[in-house]
């Protein structure tokens, strides 16, 4: 390689550096540096991609889950972490080969045709020794060999499976010992043995996320449906149950699976499912439960679970959470009614994402966050002024009543955020008029704000941020 | 001291230290493929890739780093962590040139192989880029931005999956 500099000055421009030199270069960097060169320019994205392993041997990538031109396949071979649909798998099958030992993650997309060999699946998993996340979506995976449905060889690194196909092909996975595990069978029905036998073997697992009724022309057998699964040497921390209906799930049956997990449980998700949690009222390090479009019966007081996400559900249950002490609750507000909030007295960060707010009472709330609200009862919060230190809203409008509040004199607000909102400057001169120790004023987005009296005091482009209030 | 006696491309010619000059490992080449020795007084050493002025630069550096020793073949570890904060004050009093320049004293280490003023340099030039964005690197080293819409956005989507072990 030869580059002439003669005596004449010659404006040299990073560009003249040939490849190598550029290279020499890039080792100096760190992944955000790669990646912000590689957007620099053609060239230099060219040397960052052709060079990957040199650059970032401490780096693995996960691919696109979708190539249709065998070019773009060059490059795939420096990547560790796979997406892979069901168009690419043979291709993948020999890119492997030179790469088994530095895949890590793994997931198997087989949407749509053509549909795939169990074998092909099974010679893939095999040669992945050091394996840690395996994703695999086996909907249209066939069998043409009883053998191909024996259980692979246990990988020992394996421990995340996120799994979605038939109890058929959950077979292959019966040897493993997973510490997560997410699990979406489409025929419970057929195999229901498979799945209890496998997790009575199980005694890493940690966090289970179990989906029962997937496909709606399918009548699932439940996996809570009789006292097989009388014992369990795991202790869950995470657990999540979907789709489970009040015919596919027996509470005796539930409750025992879950009394397992009394002392160690943390994280409870309910998702389109109808069970009675009379039995976590125990459960000491139950802190966290999500409920989404499901129904939840509870008649006892829970004094243990401090924070709930809510969506599409009825509140009813949260009365006896005497504890709770941060809320959120998404597009339920048509349940909203039924909660008295006085039965709340911990209550500490409410977040409403709702349409409409109906009338309210929230004596005891220091974090109030409203998203998403077109209308509001004109009463909406009667004693909204009473201890609210944080208030945030977010894609509101008709707002006038809520900031209304800002016209209190006793009010104790310290921070403001509206965002995305409409609101007209003179509903908030109440802030200067009544001097109001706000330490922290958020405007982002809003309209009609222009001429906003403190607006002179802020050099934003275009909104107020972290505007920090001086005394008048 | 034994000198020897470097022609730049603009034919100016540089008498300097032999142990400066075999800084280089292009020169002690030559001179052994040349059939230099040291007793060759007259002999003069043709360096077409490099002007007056770079050599001129590169024998400053090379008086001034003439006694470290050596980097060994390890120090070249793929997988050793690579430092850019390490330059010492004089080197990095003696790199405040405009890009240019810095570009002229990369090119002309390259070519003459001297191992230590070329990471001393490509560390600057690292610096230089470290913590930027793209349109701030571009704007930096005037490099015209030459890709589609749709290219930028594909090589963002592949990189965005990037992540540390």
């Amino acid at each position: 390689m030869s580059h002439l500099l003669s005596a004449e000055k010659v404006n040299l421009n990073i560009n003249w550096l040939p490849e190598e030199i550029l290279l020499h270069i890039f080792k100096y960097f760190g992944l955000n540096d790669i990646y912000n060169i590689a957007l620099t320019s053609k060239r230099f994205s060219r040397i960052v991609d052709e060079n990957f392993n040199i650059l970032a041997p401490k780096m693995h990538r996960i691919s696109l889950n979708c190539w249709n031109e065998y070019s773009e396949w060059v490059g795939v071979r420096k990547y560790s972490n796979f997406i892979i649909d069901s168009t690419a798998i043979i291709r993948f099958k020999d890119i492997i080969s030179t790469r088994s030992d530095q895949i890590t993650k793994l997931s198997l997309h087989f949407h749509n045709d053509p549909f795939i060999e169990i074998e092909v699946v099974r010679e893939i998993l095999i040669g992945l020794k050091n394996l840690k996340e395996l994703r695999v979506n086996l909907i249209n995976v066939i069998a043409n060999n009883q053998n191909s449905l024996a259980s692979l060889p246990n990988l020992k690194n394996l421990e995340s499976l996120d799994f979605y196909g038939s109890s058929k092909f959950f077979n292959i996975f019966t040897n493993f010992q997973f510490k997560i595990l997410k699990l979406r069978l489409y025929d419970p029905k057929e195999n229901s043995e498979i799945f209890k036998n496998f997790l009575k073997k199980q005694k890493k697992l940690e966090d289970l996320k179990f989906y029962g009724y997937i496909l709606p022309s399918v009548t699932p057998r439940p996996l809570f449906d009789d006292t097989d699964l009388d014992k369990v040497n795991f202790r869950l921390k995470n657990f999540k149950i979907s789709r489970n209906p009040s015919f596919f799930i027996q509470t005796e049956s539930f409750n025992k699976f879950l009394s397992y997990h009394q002392e160690s449980l943390t994280y409870l998700s309910i998702s389109q499912s109808e069970v009675n949690l009379d039995i976590v009222k125990n459960f000491k390090n139950l802190k966290k439960l999500k409920i989404n479009r499901s129904y939840i019966m509870m008649d006892h007081v829970n004094s243990h679970v401090e924070n709930v996400i809510i969506k599409r559900s009825s509140n009813r249950f949260l009365r006896n959470l005497i504890n709770l002490k941060m809320l959120i609750t998404i597009e339920s507000a048509s349940y909203l009614n039924e909660l008295n909030f006085e039965d709340l007295k911990n209550l500490e960060s409410l977040d409403i994402y709702a349409s409409h707010i109906p009338r309210l009472v929230i004596p005891s709330v220091k974090n109030l966050k409203i998203s998403n609200a077109t209308s509001f009862d004109v009463d909406a919060f009667p004693l909204f002024q009473s201890n609210i230190q944080n208030l945030s809203l977010r894609n509101c409008v008709n707002i006038r009543s809520l900031l209304d509040y800002l016209n209190q004199p006793d009010t104790r607000l310290k921070s403001l955020k509206i965002e995305d909102s409409q609101i007209e400057s003179k509903y908030l001169s109440g802030i200067k008029r009544n001097r109001l120790k706000i330490e922290v004023l958020e405007i982002i987005r809003c309209q009609r704000i222009a001429d906003f009296p403190l607006w002179s005091y802020c050099v934003c482009e275009g909104y107020l941020n972290q505007f920090e209030m001086e005394p008048y | 001291m034994q000198t020897i006696k470097l022609q730049s491309s603009d034919n100016e010619i540089f008498e300097c230290d032999l142990a400066v000059a075999k800084c280089s490992a292009t020169i002690r080449t030559m001179l052994e493929d040349l059939g230099i020795d040291e007793n060759s007084e007259d002999e003069v050493v043709p360096l077409p890739n490099v002007n007056s002025a770079i050599l001129r630069k590169v024998i400053q550096f090379c008086t001034y780093h003439k006694d470290d020793p050596v980097p060994s073949s390890t120090d070249d570890d793929e997988n050793k962590e690579k430092r850019t904060d390490d330059i010492t004050s004089w080197d990095a009093d003696f790199l405040k040139v405009d890009q240019g320049t810095l570009f002229e004293l990369i090119l002309a280490a390259n070519y003459l192989d001297i191992r230590s003023l070329l990471d001393v340099t490509c560390k600057t030039v690292a610096n230089m880029i470290k913590g930027k964005t793209p349109d701030e690197i571009r704007k930096t080293f005037n490099i015209k931005n030459d890709f589609t819409p749709a290219e930028e956005e594909q090589v963002r989507k592949e990189n965005t999956w990037c992540e540390e072990k």
